[in-house]
C-alpha cells in the first residue's frame, strides 16, 4: 500500500476549471473519502490519482515516487465503479480469480485468496454462478471482491453504492469498515452522499467547484467545519443559518436571534473581541438536532411559533419562526405540538457556530 | 379538487401481471405517496390514471365518475417524470408558457399565470434565462414543475420526481413539495421508492408491492404497526432487525427463543390471541428501539461491536450476539470500536412478531 499525495493539481477541460490547485496527502492504509456535490471535481481528482486522466498541471506521488505520467496498471491501482464490471462468460469464481492471475504462483494460492475475498464480501454461495443468475447487489459485491482480492497500491471506489437500492446500500455500507480493516490498504472512495462518507471514512476531503474546502476526520468536519459550505453540506437535516448580530453586555457575549438576545458561552467572547467593529450582519449556525423544544417557558429560550411540521417517522422536523428568523429543529415524534402553536426553543450552546456570510468563514 | 378512486385495477404486459387488483382512494386535495420498490407497479398505476395505459379491468373514478372512457388528452391530469425534458431552445419563461400558448390563452393572461406560478416555486429570477441547460438540477426541476402547474390540472401525478437529484438537494426538494401542496391544495399522487421521501411529503402512504397495496396508513402506523414483514423491512432506516425463532410458554408468560437468545415478550393491549407454544415466528425489532446499556426489566444481552457508522446526528452500531447480528442506533456521534463489549436490552413490548408461513403480523 502507498501513501498518496496530490500536489497543486489543476485540471482544465476547455474553458472549465474542474480542479483548482488541489493539494492533499492520504496516508497509507487510510480510508479516505472524496466528498462533494456533482460537478465539484471529486471524480476528476479520483481519475487523476488513478491515472485515467492527466492533470493540466501538478503532480501525483505514490509514497515518494512521482507517478503522474504512469498508467493505472503501472500505478497498480484496483478500482470499483458505479456499475459492476463482470465478464458474463465466466462464473463468479473465475471472474475474481482473473483479477489475480498475474499475482498468484499456484492454484492453491489462487483458491485461498478468492475464498478469502468471497467470504469477506459474503458471496461464497454464489461463486459457481454466472452473471445472469445473480442480482445487481450481489454483482456489485463481486466487483468489490475483484478489486480487494488484488495486492494493489491503492484501492479506488467510484460511488460503488450509488446504484444500489437503499437497503443494499445500507448493508454494504456497514460492512465497508470491516472490509477495509481486513484488506489493510489505502482506500480512496468517491461519493456525493455525506452520510456514506461520515459512516465509513477515516478522513474526508470535501470539494466544491474544484477546490478543496476541508480535510479532516468525520468528527472534525462535523463539529468544526471551516466554512459555511462544509457546515451546510455535512449533516442531515441541514444546519440552520440564522441572521444574527453579537454584542457584549457586562462583559458577556450575546447573539440576537429572532426577537431575543441569547447568552453565549464564554468562548465566544474571545472570538468576538478579535472582531471588534464587525459584530453585525453575521450568521448563527446550529444543527436541527441541537435545538430542543419546550412547550412551557424555560430560562434562556427563544419564544417561537410552530410554522411547519415534517414527519420523518420516529422524529419530526419542525420549522420554528421567531420574528424574522426561521429555523428547523429535529425532535421526537412523541412531542405533542401542532402547527401554529407557541413553543420555546432551547439551543445547545456547545454546538453554536458564528459565521461571516461575506467570507463564508466559520469564525467559531 | 378531485377525489380519485381506484377500484380493482388490473393490468398485464404479456405474461407479467403489473397490477393485480389495486384499490386506492385518494381524498380530494390530499397528497398521497405511492411507496414501493422498483417493479411494484407504481408507474403503471400512474399511467393508468393519466390515460397513457389502458387497464385490463377495474375502474378509475374522479369525483365519483369513471374516467376510463375519456382519452388522455382530455383528462386534464398532469404527469411529472424523473427526467424533466425542458425545451432547450426556449427560455425559462417560454418553457413555462408553452402549454398555455397551446391552449390559445391571451398574452396578458399567460404572463400573469407564468409569473404567479414562478413566484410560488421561487424561480421568478430565472424567467429570463435563455438556456435551460445552464440551470442547476434543482432549478431545472422547478421549471419543469412550473410548466406542469400552469395547466391547473385536476390531479397531479409525480413519478419519482426527485430521484435524479443529489442527496442534499433531494432533502430540500421534498420540503418544497409539501409546502407547494399546502398552497395549491390539489390532489397529488407521489410515487417514490424512498420511504423517507414518502413520509416527508405525504400524510398517508400506500405501500405497493407486486401490483397490490399492502398497507395504506399514516407514517407512524407504518413504522409501529406494519401489517406484514415486507412493510416492516421496506420502511425504516436502518432496516428493522429480524430474528427467526420459536414462541414458547415460559414461567412469566410468552417467550421468544432463537439460537442462544431468549426474550420475554410483553403484549401491547391484551394477550397474544393467535400464538401458541411452538409457533415458528420471525421477531422484528427496530434499531431505534434497542437500548444500549442494561435495563431493569430484563431482556438484557451481552454483545460485541462489529461496526459503528457515525452519521453525525446518530451512530448506527452493528452488533454480534453469538450467531445473531443486530443493529441499534444511538443519538449523536458515539465512539465504538470493533470488538468492544456492550450490553443491550430489547424491550419486550417493542417487538413485532410475524408468522413464518405467510409473513403476516401476529397481534
Amino acid at each position: 500500500m502507498a501513501k498518496v499525495r496530490a500536489e497543486r493539481v489543476t485540471k482544465v477541460f476547455k474553458t472549465l476549471k474542474a480542479l483548482d490547485n488541489v493539494s492533499v496527502t492520504i496516508d497509507h492504509g487510510l480510508f479516505f473519502c472524496l466528498l462533494g456535490p456533482s460537478g465539484s471535481g471529486k471524480t476528476t481528482l479520483m481519475r487523476i490519482i488513478s491515472g485515467l486522466e492527466t492533470p493540466t498541471s501538478g503532480s501525483i506521488f505514490f509514497d515518494d515516487e512521482d507517478v503522474t505520467g504512469l498508467s493505472p496498471s503501472e500505478r497498480n491501482i484496483a478500482m470499483v465503479f458505479q456499475f459492476p464490471s463482470i465478464y458474463p462468460s465466466l462464473n463468479i469464481y473465475d471472474n475474481i480469480a482473473l483479477a489475480i492471475r498475474r499475482e498468484v504462483n499456484s492454484k492453491q494460492e489462487e483458491r485461498e485468496r478468492v475464498q478469502w475475498a468471497a467470504s469477506l464480501l459474503r458471496i461464497e454461495e454464489h461463486l459457481k454462478k454466472r452473471y445472469h443468475e445473480i442480482d445487481f447487489g450481489i454483482l456489485q459485491r463481486v466487483s468489490i471482491a475483484k478489486a480487494i482480492v488484488r495486492k494493489a497500491q491503492v484501492y479506488i471506489f467510484d460511488e460503488p453504492l450509488s446504484n444500489l437500492d437503499t437497503k443494499l446500500r445500507e448493508s454494504l455500507r456497514s460492512e465497508f469498515q470491516h472490509i477495509h480493516r481486513e484488506v489493510g490498504g489505502t482506500f480512496i472512495y468517491v461519493t456525493h452522499d455525506q452520510l456514506e462518507a461520515m459512516a465509513i471514512a477515516d478522513k474526508i476531503g470535501i470539494l466544491r467547484d474544484g477546490r478543496l474546502q476541508q480535510v479532516g476526520t468525520p468528527d472534525e468536519i462535523y463539529y468544526h467545519p471551516l466554512n459555511k459550505f462544509v457546515a451546510y453540506f455535512i449533516g442531515s437535516p441541514t444546519i440552520n443559518f440564522i441572521d444574527t448580530k453579537l454584542k457584549l453586555v457586562e462583559d458577556k457575549p450575546y447573539a440576537f436571534v429572532g426577537n431575543t438576545y441569547l447568552q453565549l458561552d464564554e468562548k465566544f467572547k474571545r472570538a468576538l473581541q478579535s472582531r471588534m467593529g464587525k459584530l453585525e450582519n453575521l450568521q448563527l449556525g446550529i444543527r436541527p438536532h441541537d435545538i430542543s423544544i419546550s412547550t412551557t417557558p424555560v430560562a434562556d429560550s427563544i419564544p417561537c411559533n410552530v410554522n411547519y411540521i415534517e414527519s420523518l417517522g420516529t422524529s419530526l422536523l419542525v420549522e420554528l419562526v421567531s420574528g424574522p428568523a426561521a429555523f428547523k429543529c429535529l425532535c421526537d415524534a412523541t412531542l405533542n405540538i401542532k402547527e401554529g402553536m407557541q413553543v420555546y426553543a432551547v439551543f445547545d450552546k456547545e454546538h453554536i457556530h458564528i459565521i461571516d456570510p461575506e467570507t463564508e468563514e466559520v469564525i467559531i | 379538487m378531485t377525489k380519485v378512486e381506484i377500484r380493482g385495477l388490473r393490468k398485464s404486459y404479456g405474461a407479467v401481471e403489473a397490477l393485480k387488483g389495486l384499490d386506492l382512494v385518494v381524498e380530494s386535495g390530499a397528497l398521497v405517496a405511492l411507496l414501493g420498490p422498483t417493479g411494484a407497479g407504481k408507474t403503471t398505476t400512474l399511467k393508468c390514471i393519466a390515460g397513457v395505459e389502458k387497464p385490463d379491468s377495474g375502474d378509475i373514478l374522479f369525483n365519483g365518475e369513471s374516467i376510463l372512457g375519456i382519452p388522455a388528452w382530455r383528462r386534464n391530469v398532469a404527469m411529472f417524470f424523473q427526467t424533466y425534458a425542458l425545451y432547450p431552445h426556449l427560455s425559462v419563461y417560454h418553457n413555462i408558457a408553452y402549454p398555455l400558448r397551446e391552449q390559445k390563452m391571451s398574452k396578458d393572461e399567460i404572463d400573469r399565470v407564468v409569473k404567479s406560478v414562478a413566484k410560488k416555486l421561487r424561480i421568478s429570477h430565472l424567467l429570463d434565462r435563455k438556456e435551460p441547460s445552464t440551470l442547476s438540477g434543482g432549478e431545472m426541476q422547478r421549471v419543469a414543475l412550473a410548466r406542469t402547474l400552469v395547466r391547473n390540472p385536476l390531479v397531479f401525478l409525480l413519478d419519482e420526481p426527485i430521484s435524479n437529484l443529489d442527496a442534499k438537494l433531494r432533502e430540500e426538494m421534498r420540503t418544497e413539495f409539501k409546502r407547494l401542496h399546502r398552497e395549491l391544495k390539489q390532489t397529488i399522487i407521489y410515487a417514490t421508492p424512498d420511504y423517507l421521501e414518502a413520509f416527508a411529503v405525504a400524510e398517508k402512504v400506500a405501500v405497493i408491492k407486486d401490483g397490490v397495496i399492502l398497507q395504506y396508513d399514516t407514517p407512524i402506523n407504518l413504522l409501529k404497526r406494519p401489517k406484514n414483514r415486507f412493510v416492516a423491512t421496506f420502511i425504516g432506516s436502518p432496516t428493522i432487525n429480524l430474528l427467526r425463532g420459536v414462541v414458547r410458554r415460559g414461567a412469566r408468560g410468552w417467550e421468544f427463543s432463537t439460537s442462544g437468545l431468549r426474550l420475554e415478550l410483553v403484549s401491547v393491549g391484551g394477550a397474544f390471541s393467535k400464538i401458541y407454544d411452538g409457533l415458528e415466528v420471525e421477531l422484528a425489532v427496530r434499531p431505534h428501539d434497542i437500548i444500549l446499556g442494561e435495563q431493569q426489566n430484563g431482556n438484557t444481552f451481552k454483545a460485541k461491536v462489529l461496526a459503528a457508522e457515525r452519521l453525525g446526528h446518530e451512530t448506527i452500531i452493528t452488533l454480534s450476539l453469538g450467531e445473531v447480528e443486530l443493529k441499534t442506533v444511538s443519538k449523536g456521534m458515539r465512539l465504538y470500536k470493533y470488538g468492544d463489549e456492550v450490553s443491550i436490552s430489547i424491550p419486550g413490548d417493542r417487538v413485532i412478531l410475524f408468522d413464518v408461513s405467510n409473513g403476516e403480523a401476529i397481534h
